[in-house]
């Protein structure tokens, strides 16, 4: 856009005369193109118009709006996904839970420490185990409803390990504890009292044989 | 003298004339997107032609519901238009009405499928600036009406609107979740046939046309990635520990939140050979990685700090930045898409709220107020935003302009991570 004058100047210089004739005729182009459009627009019949725009706007290509691939998803090839799903039941080899069971425990919001008041359950519950070397123990670690879900999945993964570390501490072989984080869904009630989320903040016991 | 006079009233036209060619080649950009406010556009619609009255009236308001949703188009109200449907458009019609713009559709229907014109006039040059035919079985019309309105949106703006992207999310499905899919206004809503126990966290790679997921099935976590091409799905990664899929890199690497020694740590996952990377380690809870649009560094969730923060690191796991100071519980970062802006999840007085923060800036924008608000996700373009909020009491996919405003529920049924899929 800048050398553009100047070049013309040139050519001015060069040929000046050619130049102003074309000048001329450029000028002339424009103000019979271009004024008529402005002035006389209104008499002109508008569908005349559009048939002279059309072609060189060149927008009339139709676009075709195929129908949508269905979205049905299909496994490859030997899946696990049509199976029926047991995660809230204890997988096979535990299928036989014992009648013992544990009070949960709890925890403070958004952390995962060892509370004191848990500390006499899960000292029952690991002598509880060495009384019973064959028995296995998963425990679930819950959170309130508060934080997000994949934090909380976290969270909860962090308060199951806390309580399988302790016990560890306690002499229970790491081999017979399974850990497993619901996160925030499953909580025991649902109200938005601090009452209902320390109930969701806990380890809760599954002891099997 | 003359002749200078002559050579300067020449050199005025021949750029005159240079200045109009530029300005056709270059179609002229109604709304400057770039700018912060822009004034709305006013538009007249007119359908005509023949058509079920229904579909008719369904094609209107799709387009009507996606261009004035932008917040950049008003539609003035169709009884005080001067011009019948069928008439050819002039703009004296239009002028005192204050209309911008006019959408004329024509409709014609020969058996199963429906031919629409679509012809877009500029009241105040007196022009036709658009004018493009499509063609649709019945079956698809919401689908026709969404690349309708965006070849006007597209005309008035030059960008790309995301009226034909999907929102895909994890609803429930007698009592299990399930992974639904839906249009972007939430119509449509389609099952994709997959449910389980706990499905969480999918996310979409536009490049690989790609989903990850992860579910939890007989006690173990398995990521999953659907080919949205030949719309299968296979597992590339199971584990006991808690391992959550993060965002997909590219074909055969994703990012992971993988739980190894009771800690939880961020990995790259090569899919092809199930080998795996640590990126960020340390013994705080490190989860939620996101990667930036350009593909060079990632944002994560870690309580390092003794409670969760959004930290911002390379993509080789180094320079880490923590980003959030406000408030003790920040998560669920999401990329701009222009990746200068990140959204994020923290509480305030107990409820957790949606913010946008940029990455040159401590200081965030809070966008919502009512209820919980969580999982934001930016639309393709980055002028909206889904999210899910309890705010009518069960948790739903709700949408909202970049700003926060125009805050409305898209599904009535329970839903949660919502994704764009484009």
């Amino acid at each position: 856009m800048k050398g553009l004058p100047k070049n013309r100047q040139n050519l001015v210089g060069n040929s000046g005369y050619l130049f102003i004739l074309l000048a001329l005729i450029t000028a002339g182009t424009v103000l019979f193109s271009c004024a008529p459009r402005k002035v006389v627009q209104e008499e002109k019949a508008p569908a005349i118009t559009q048939e002279q725009r059309l072609p060189e706007q060149k927008v009339a290509q139709p676009e075709k709006v195929t129908p949508e691939r269905p979205e049905v998803i299909s496994e490859k090839p030997v899946t696990v996904t049509e199976r029926p799903l047991e995660v809230a039941k204890i997988s096979p080899e535990a299928a036989k839970p014992k009648r013992v069971e544990f009070p949960d425990i709890y925890f403070d919001f958004d952390k995962y420490e060892i509370r004191d008041d848990a500390k006499p359950i899960l000292n029952d519950l690991a002598r509880w185990l060495k009384n019973n070397p064959k028995a296995g123990l998963i425990i679930e670690g819950h959170c309130d409803e508060r934080g997000t879900n994949q934090y909380n999945l976290a969270l909860g993964e962090r308060r199951a390990s806390a309580v399988k570390n302790y016990l560890m501490i306690l002499g229970i072989s790491s081999s017979r504890i399974e850990t497993v984080s619901y996160g925030e869904e499953r909580p025991l009630c649902t109200e938005q009292t601090e009452e209902c989320w320390q109930l969701n903040r806990r380890a809760h016991f599954v002891i099997y044989e | 003298m003359r002749i200078r006079v002559f050579c300067i009233l020449a050199i005025i036209f021949l750029n005159l004339i240079w200045w109009r060619g530029n300005s056709l080649s270059h179609q002229r950009i109604y709304i400057d997107l770039t700018s912060p406010n822009p004034r709305p556009l006013a538009l007249g619609l007119q359908l005509a032609g023949e058509g079920p009255p229904q579909a008719l009236n369904e094609l209107r308001e799709v387009i009507k519901n996606d261009l004035s949703y932008t917040g950049l188009f008003t539609f003035v109200d169709e009884r005080l238009y001067l011009e019948p449907a069928t008439s050819a458009f002039k703009p004296e019609n239009w002028r005192p009405l204050g209309v911008d713009a006019v959408i004329k559709l024509n409709l014609r229907q020969s058996e199963n499928r429906i031919t629409v014109l679509s012809t877009l006039y500029d009241v105040n040059e007196g022009d036709q600036i658009l004018k493009k035919e499509y063609s649709a079985e019945v079956g698809v019309l919401r689908t026709l009406a969404h690349v309708i309105a965006r070849d006007i949106y597209k005309r008035f703006t030059d960008r790309d609107p995301p009226f034909e992207a999907k929102i895909l999310f994890v609803g429930m499905h007698e009592g299990k979740r399930s992974l639904y899919i839906m249009d972007w206004d939430g119509a449509r809503l389609r099952r994709l046939g997959i449910t389980a126990e706990t499905i969480i966290s999918p996310r979409w790679s536009g490049k690989s046309r790609l989903l990850a997921y992860t579910m939890r099935q007989d006690r173990e976590w398995l990521l999953k990635i659907i080919d949205f091409d030949t719309m299968k799905q296979k597992t590339v990664f199971r584990s006991k520990g808690l391992t959550i899929a993060g965002d997909i890199l590219e074909k055969d690497l994703i990012l992971i939140t993988h739980t190894e020694m009771d800690n939880q740590d961020i990995y790259l996952l090569d899919t092809k050979n199930s080998t795996l990377k640590k990126l960020i380690g340390g013994y705080a809870i490190e989860i939620d990685p996101v990667i930036s649009p350009d593909g060079k560094r990632l944002l994560f969730v870690s309580d390092r700090s003794g409670s969760p923060q959004i930290y911002m690191a390379d993509i080789t796991g180094y320079n880490i930045k923590r980003m959030t100071f406000r408030g003790g519980y920040n998560t669920s970062p999401a990329w701009s898409p222009e990746g200068d802006a990140f959204l994020y999840v923290g509480s305030v007085n107990g409820k957790n709220q949606i913010f946008l923060q940029r990455l040159d800036s401590t200081e965030a924008i809070q966008l919502t107020m009512v209820g919980n608000n969580e999982e934001p996700s930016f639309s393709p373009d980055g002028r909206f935003i889904t999210f899910t909020s309890d705010r009518d009491g069960k948790w739903k996919i709700y949408i909202m302009r970049r700003d926060g405003s125009g805050q409305k529920a898209l599904t009535a049924v329970a839903g949660s991570s919502p994704v764009w899929i484009k």
